[in-house]
């Protein structure tokens, strides 16, 4: 499979800016750089893959991109809005209405049904009846093809099931940007091919900006762009 | 709620010990606290014939030491004392005089079984300031106490034990090998009335070879609505203050202890009849107790919380990644929480009620013997409140130092906890 650059128009407006941005974990003997003097701008609608070898802080940056983590230095700014000032409130909010988050090893909530699972967003969103939760709950379900499962335990599903039920749940908020950390990581090819297309789908037909750290090489090469990552610095 | 109960469901079933403990120490600290106040309650709440137990104040002893301070005496009241102490008060509805003692004597009816019962003496004025429920015929008049007549009025359960299916008023029975006429059947009062329980009802009569200051006598005030202890306290020891002068010519002066009592104190376990009782004792003591009985398992629980969101770190952090804010995790938790608790609550309030109801020596009459109180005094909605608030207090301590931990973790950190 491979996508075209061409038949994509994405605006030349940057949805994620990050400048100067540094990362250190400092524990009580040692301190780690986890990222040096990242720049990197991603614009709209773009489908963006980072590669690297293994401990380069790509999940760290993933992180700092998702608000779920603060650089030490630099600034992020989502969507136009510099997030460095933003409260734990507003994060929150802010990541509840504009961000969707795809692990690796899937993270549903084992004590819920997969329809609970993939309404929580909407839970923690003001405003919005049951009946609409649910309307929406039903739409991704359906769209994903996971209806017949939406009373399953996750502990009941295979991986690739897993985790289209993760997806369902990162889009059912309808975010500008999903941030998916290594997502076919877990999967056998072949689900790991349906859970790419589904991704490439949700790019192309929504318009939905991913961000998605991978160490496959061909389906970083189906993204519009790879950024090379060593030792905590963009190498290319 | 349905979800809440999901997680509960599935922590039982992943870590059972812990969500058995949790449970178990819940039901035992509202059991334990529950029949506390139970015992508490049943002391003070009323309930015929003491319905107006917020409004009746008791005088029970009298004490006199010699001016010197060498000699001192203490004990019932001679009725003509308890009458200078503790008639005509102002503010005061109705006085009763009666013999402090329930006194056990042989009686036989015509059954003609001997058997034993709870006699009280009383003047007329008792059936004022208690109110029985008169059954069938009537109650002494202040005339007939005067005359000492042998007239008696007898509890529905003393009635049939003395004369089977017959008519009892009118009967005659005898009473320590006195014959009495039966006038008035009342209904049974439970033991745990203080002073207006009895089997037997007579009239009152004050031995003239009575000491002039000592006896059985003791007094019961019916305050007038509006009228607190403190305005009848300080009355009380005005007439403390004149009896003084009679005494003084004996070298001897009377001792004020604060009287008169109310059902607090009365029922605040051993009242000596030469001590001045501390009201705030027993209820510092209470609290005491309470207090304990909260913390302790509190701290318990709160543990077992504790170690079971230590398994739910990831979880916690997903939460967060997908925009649930602080407060929210910290309310989801408490509330998840309360769930636990009430549902440990209502199997600690039964277990409490079934106690109460089964187990003999738990209340004790104020005349020191096993009672079963009715259902009505162990379940009833102050106490259905009560063990709801408590079960929400016990909830917030155990809850809030957990649930606060867990919305500061860390979201990047605790997504990639490995514990899930
Ligand atoms: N919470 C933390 N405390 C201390 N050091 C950390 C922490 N998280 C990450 N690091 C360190 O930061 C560096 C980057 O980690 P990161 O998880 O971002 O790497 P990665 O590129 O995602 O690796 P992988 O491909 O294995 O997932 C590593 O050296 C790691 O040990
Ligand atoms: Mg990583």
């Amino acid at each position: 499979m491979h996508y075209a650059l061409s038949i994509k128009n994405y605006s030349t407006m940057s949805i994620i800016t990050l400048s100067g941005i540094e990362k250190v974990y400092r524990t009580k003997e040692i301190e780690t750089t986890a990222l040096e003097n990242v720049n990197l701008s991603i614009e709209q609608g773009e489908f963006v893959s980072i590669m690297g070898p293994s401990g380069c802080g790509k999940s760290t940056l993933l992180n700092i991109i998702g608000l779920l983590d603060r650089p030490t230095a630099g600034t992020v700014s989502l969507m136009g809005r510099e997030c460095g000032g933003m409260n734990d409130n507003t994060l929150s909010h802010f990541r509840n209405a504009n961000l969707g988050f795809v692990f690796q090893s899937f993270h549903l909530i084992p004590s819920l049904t997969v329809a609970d699972n993939v309404e929580l967003p909407l839970d923690y969103r003001s405003g919005m009846s049951g009946a609409e939760r649910r309307r929406a709950v039903d739409e991704v379900l359906e769209r994903l093809g996971i209806s017949h499962r939406r009373k399953h335990m996750p502990g009941q599903l295979s991986g690739g099931q897993c985790q289209r039920v993760a997806i369902a749940r990162a889009i059912v908020g309808k975010p500008s940007i999903i941030l998916a950390d290594e997502p076919t990581g877990n999967l056998d090819s072949k689900m790991g091919a349906e859970v790419m297309a589904l991704l490439h789908e949700l790019n192309r037909r929504d318009g939905i900006t991913i961000v998605m750290v991978t160490h496959n090489e061909a389906h970083a090469e189906d993204t519009d762009r790879t950024i090379r990552f060593f030792d905590g610095r963009i190498i290319s | 709620m349905k979800q809440k109960l999901l997680q509960i469901l599935y922590d039982m079933r992943t870590q059972p010990v812990s969500g058995l403990v949790t449970l178990i120490g819940t039901a035992l600290s509202i059991f334990l606290i529950m029949t506390v106040m139970m015992m508490q309650e049943v002391k003070t709440i009323p309930f015929a014939p003491e319905s107006n137990r917020g409004r009746i104040y008791y005088g029970l002893y009298f004490h006199q030491e010699s001016m010197d301070g060498n000699q001192s005496r203490s004990g019932g009241m001679s009725l003509p004392r308890a009458q200078q102490l503790y008639g005509g008060l102002e503010g005061v509805e109705e006085t009763s005089f009666f013999y402090n003692d329930l006194e056990d004597k042989n009686v036989k009816g015509l059954t003609d079984v001997l058997f034993s019962a709870k006699v009280r003496y009383t003047d007329n004025a008792f059936w004022r300031v208690f109110d029985h429920k008169l059954l069938a015929g009537r109650y002494y008049t202040p005339e007939e106490v005067s005359a000492h007549r042998s007239l008696a009025v007898v509890s529905e359960e003393t009635a049939r034990r003395l004369f089977g299916s017959e008519n009892p008023v009118g009967q005659h029975f005898d009473l320590d090998y006195n014959d009495f006429e039966v006038i008035g059947v009342v209904a049974n009062t439970s033991l745990l009335a203080s002073m207006g329980c009895g089997d037997i009802f007579a009239p009152l009569e004050a031995a003239s070879t009575e000491d002039p200051n000592f006896g059985g006598t003791a007094a019961a005030l019916l305050a007038a609505p509006g009228t607190t202890g403190e305005d009848l306290a300080g009355q009380v020891k005005a007439r403390y203050s004149a009896a003084d002068a009679e005494m003084a010519a004996d070298e001897m002066r009377a001792v004020y202890h604060g009287t008169p009592f109310g059902q607090e104190i009365i029922t605040q376990g051993w009242m000596g009849s030469n001590t001045t009782p501390d009201p705030d004792a027993g209820r510092t003591d209470r609290l005491t107790i309470y207090i304990i009985l909260l913390i302790v398992p509190a701290i318990n629980l709160s543990t077992m919380l504790h170690s079971r969101l230590r398994r739910r770190v990831s979880e916690l952090g997903i939460r967060r990644a997908l925009g649930c804010t602080r407060r929210r995790i910290i309310t989801d938790i408490v509330a998840e929480n309360l769930i636990v608790t009430v549902a440990g609550g209502i199997i600690g309030l039964l277990l409490g009620v079934l106690f109460g109801l089964f187990y003999d020596g738990l209340f004790v009459s104020p005349a020191g013997e096993a009672v079963r109180p009715a259902l009505s005094l162990l379940l009833n909605w102050r106490i259905l409140v009560t063990a709801f608030g408590v079960c929400f207090i016990l909830n917030l301590i155990s809850a809030s130092v957990p649930a606060w931990q867990a919305s500061r973790l860390h979201p990047a950190e605790a997504v990639n906890s490995s514990r899930l």
